[in-house]
């Protein structure tokens, strides 16, 4: 058994506008050990970026964590630091990627001084010295011709070179946790597989934990040791990916895996969901997805399920199971 | 079976914009000699990675845009240079489903006015009409009446892309051309309006166009598939022909990459090595020998044509 | 939406209220004057500011607030009409310059080159002294002037906007370019242009007065703030009311309407808070 590295509690966040309160994030808890991935998955709005984002603390201003919220990294509180403090968690400990390699990159610097930048910010390596570690990175992350690649502009590459050099940033300082964002959503399949595939090596050269978010149940299946399945803003089922793909024990966790086409499953029918997400400005007594799930009946709307361990390790919160 | 719809050699340039003093005069090979036809009452998939040239395709056979070469015919009359008159009864009969339904709807226009707009450009309905009309497609897309006089924003995404579905559907196409329409709905969203598609198709005889980059997807809508990269066909085939045996390496290497959902299927992966070239200077011979596995000298040298065997195609020198 | 957002804005609600209330002033000027504004009276000749003549009289006995009160009426609508017209031409060839593009927005945006490269004030001057003053003349010429900034705007506009999915989905159902330049297109493109109709209308009265101010504009003795102000300027030392408030109005007017269309422009753009 592996240390525990990260353990979210409770974690409550919301955003606050001219429409009132948005309960983005309600009540999750999660734990990382070294070296594993935990994938969140769940669909649009269902709060698994903005969860990253508060173990981060890069929450726009109108957004809060509620007092009660508590993030253990390596047995500290991360909600209790100080920004200045939290600004040398970022990046060292806990790195990120994101969805959008084009965006993530500020357009009127190479990416040479991008991951020089994010290394001396941190380290007090030499202007020379520096260079030469960030060539070495992006060979690392498969960027051939590295010597001359730092010298480009983020527009002169391809999306997944942009994101290559996203994933050499975010591991220069050598994190013992990277949170990737649906890294490969914007690319394209057989770069996805390019991508996920040096993810994958990195962990394994580097032992980096992983939290992987993706609203793509395949990327789950070949990816990711934990399954933390999200639906508005709460964590609905918990399991090993094995059993969580063996046994679903969530009715929204069972939908989603009948809404995928599968190859060689042309002639049947797909199942969909009825309905689309509830607003998260008000919410239901009883359980949130009530609304929209076949199983459903007069006592799930008395109180809201918790999460419950079922069997071993495969935690689900709903009262019917 | 007759044929709706064929292309012949269809061939697309884009002049390409370089930096801030644009006269470099470079081009984008967005469509390098594309050739296919669409049969009466099927579904053809196309699928390929940015940068294809599907969605140019699409537009190209929607006559949105004109191809530098090539011609286009529906129900055997050249399409490919009429105008605005002409045009507009052909209009009638292609519709086009886009993929963002937040960017293809106007955001000032409630929704009601959008559908039965189709009606009134064609001088076919009066107002009142055409909107009972149009409430009436609207609810057979599973928008009920009480909610048609809402404007775009009111409505969820998936809600949104129905909303554009009623739109095609207003004329009675005989063909409709979806580009990537599922491609910005949550999962649970997109097999809705998959089966949508489905249902719809079996209820007016309807004959598709339907892109994506998602095989999967693909696979579940398709009667026959038509594989591109870099502006050329790779592979065309019938649905079952593909994914049992693909004859094309590069369809080979799409099908290994799809991520499946079950963790038990562990599969032999084909990782493809390199980029996708970029379209001002395509790879010599066959487009796809930069990222080829099994690629040899024959590959850079010639470009292999477009072949027929057992009524499947496929442009490549060594199909497996 | 807007007007929720509108309303948080304090200072651009004062300003909606002022241009409101100017605006029914101007109609109900009849009811509203204590006095009829061209009546001499040698008796009251320059009285101060008082009980009977609240913002007191000129030298020939008008009383001022009368004379301003009338006054707000050729102001608005010179500002209003002058607009309107420079309005609709900066639509017009803003939508043709956007949507066409290539040559036909070359040489339209080549001509609004030319015009803004025209002194706009001294190009007035010039017509009136051709063509002789009066107030028909100044609503045309600041009109036909005026329209350089909202072409623009709209072409802007249009530029984006052409390229956006919805207008391909138009084209796609076969509608015609009218109908999609008026149908589709334009009333997405209008809100840069409310702001700036609203701006206008204050840069337009400011010309107003100031043309009228230095006789090429209203002619007496039809009453305009402008006029009033030259009036009063041989009394300014002995009647300083003569020019004040005549100033004030115009200060007050023009600065109204400048947050009000600032408040619009703000509420209108979504990605500011508020």
């Amino acid at each position: 058994m592996n240390e525990i590295l990260l353990k979210v509690e409770n974690l409550h966040t919301s955003f606050f506008s001219d429409s009132g309160e948005v309960k983005a994030v309600r009540g999750v808890t999660l734990s990382l050990e070294e070296g594993k991935t935990l994938g969140l998955v769940g669909e649009s709005g269902c709060g698994k970026t903005v969860t990253a984002l508060s173990i981060m603390q890069l929450l726009p201003n109108n957004a809060k964590i509620s007092p009660s919220s508590r993030i253990l990294y390596k047995g500290k509180d991360l909600l209790k630091l100080s920004q200045e403090e939290m600004r040398l968690v970022r990046g060292r400990e806990i790195a990120m990627i994101f969805q959008e390699p084009m965006t993530a990159l500020n357009p009127v610097f190479t990416i040479g001084e991008q991951i020089r930048e994010a290394l001396e910010l941190h380290s007090n390596l030499g202007k020379k010295k520096a260079m030469d570690e960030v060539v070495k990175l992006l060979e690392l992350v498969g960027i051939s011709e590295a010597q001359k690649r730092i010298k480009d502009y983020p527009h002169q590459l391809s999306g997944g070179m942009r994101q290559r050099v996203l994933i050499a940033m975010a591991l220069s300082l050598n994190p013992s946790l990277l949170i990737a964002d649906e890294p490969t959503t914007a690319l394209d399949v057989t770069v996805q597989a390019q991508i996920l595939e040096l993810i994958s090596n990195l962990q394994n050269k580097n032992k980096i934990a992983i939290i992987l978010i993706t609203h793509d149940l395949g990327v789950v299946a070949e990816r990711v040791d934990f399954v933390g399945v999200m639906y508005a803003g709460a964590i609905v089922e918990y399991a090993s990916t094995k059993d969580l793909f063996e046994l679903p024990l969530h009715p929204y966790t069972k939908a989603l895996l009948d809404a995928i086409p599968k190859i060689g499953g042309k002639d049947k029918k797909l199942n969909t969901l009825k309905g689309s997400v509830p607003p998260l400005t008000q919410l239901p007594k009883g359980c949130i997805f009530y609304e929209r799930c076949v199983s459903a009946d007069s006592k799930c709307i008395q109180a809201q399920p918790e999460l419950i361990e079922v069997r071993k390790g495969h935690w689900a919160a709903c009262i019917k199971i | 079976m007759k044929t709706l719809l064929k292309a012949e050699n269809i061939v697309k340039n884009f002049p390409a914009k370089t930096g801030f003093f644009a006269s470099g005069g470079s081009v984008i090979h967005a469509l390098n000699g594309v050739s296919f036809t669409v049969e009466r009452g099927e579904t053809l998939g196309l699928v390929g990675e940015s940068g294809c040239g599907k969605s140019t395709l699409a537009k190209i056979i929607a006559r949105l845009i004109t191809p530098t070469d090539g011609r286009v015919f529906f129900e055997g009359e050249d399409i490919t240079h009429l105008k605005q008159n002409k045009l507009k009864k052909i209009r009638r009969n292609i519709q086009f489903v886009f993929q963002d339904p937040h960017a293809s709807l106007n955001p000032q226009m409630a929704i009601i006015k959008t559908v039965s707009e189709p009606f009134i450009v064609h001088g076919l309905r009066r107002a009142k009409e055409a909107f009972s009309e149009a409430e009436r497609i609207l609810s057979l897309v599973g928008i009920p009446k009480e909610m048609v006089s809402r404007y775009p924003h009111e409505f969820s995404t998936g809600q949104r892309q129905r909303i554009a579905i009623a739109r095609a559907l207003a004329l009675n196409p005989k063909l409709i051309i979806a580009d990537e329409p599922i491609a910005s709905l949550d999962v649970s969203i997109q097999a809705q309006i998959l089966n949508l598609f489905k249902e719809l198709k079996e209820k007016f005889n309807l004959t598709y166009i339907f892109i994506s980059h998602d095989l999967r997807v693909i696979e579940y809508i398709s009667d026959r598939v038509l594989v591109m990269y870099l502006g050329k066909i790779m592979e065309v085939a019938k649905n079952s022909d593909l994914y049992n045996h693909p004859i094309h390496p590069y369809t080979e290497a799409l099908l290994s990459a799809i991520p499946i959902p079950d963790p038990a299927a562990k599969k032999k992966r084909i990782i493809l090595k390199g980029e996708i070239p970029g379209l001002t200077k395509l790879p010599s011979g066959c487009v796809f020998h930069t990222r080829c596995r099994y690629a040899e000298p024959k590959c850079v040298e010639e470009i292999p044509a477009l072949t027929e065997i057992n009524g499947r195609y496929f442009a490549c020198h060594f199909p497996l | 939406m807007f007007w929720k957002r509108f309303k948080k804005n304090k200072l651009a609600l004062t300003g909606a209220i002022l241009v409101f209330g100017l605006l029914v002033i101007a109609i109900l000027a009849p009811f509203v004057s204590p006095y009829d504004p061209n009546i001499i009276n040698m008796d009251d000749v320059l009285q101060a500011p008082g009980s009977r003549h609240i913002l007191g009289t000129d030298d020939l006995g008008r009383d001022i607030l009368s004379r301003m009160i009338y006054g707000t009426r050729i102001s608005l609508s010179v500002g209003f009409v002058a607009i309107a017209i420079a309005t609709i031409i900066g639509i017009i060839l803003g939508s043709l310059a956007g949507y066409y593009g290539k040559l036909i927005d070359s040489l339209i945006m080549r001509l609004v080159d030319i015009m803004l490269s025209v002194p706009t004030f001294f190009l007035l001057l010039t017509i009136i002294a051709i063509v002789g003053p009066s107030i028909w003349i100044v609503m045309f010429v600041i009109g036909l002037t005026g329209w350089m900034s909202i072409a623009r705007l709209v072409r802007a506009e249009f530029l984006t906007l052409k390229e956006r999915e919805f207008v391909l989905a138009a084209r796609s159902i076969g509608a015609s370019d009218a109908r999609i330049i008026f149908k589709h297109i334009l009333p997405n493109a209008m809100s840069p242009v409310y702001v700036s109709f609203i701006l206008g209308v204050a840069g337009a009265i400011l010309m107003e007065s100031g043309l009228s101010f230095l006789g090429f504009g209203v002619q007496p003795p039809t009453p305009s703030w402008g006029n009033i102000l030259t009036a009063g300027r041989e009394y300014m030392e002995v009647a300083w009311w003569l020019i004040f408030f005549p100033g004030l109005a115009i200060l007050l007017t023009c600065l109204s309407y400048y947050i009000l269309g600032e408040g619009i422009r703000q509420a209108l753009d979504p990605k500011l808070k508020i």
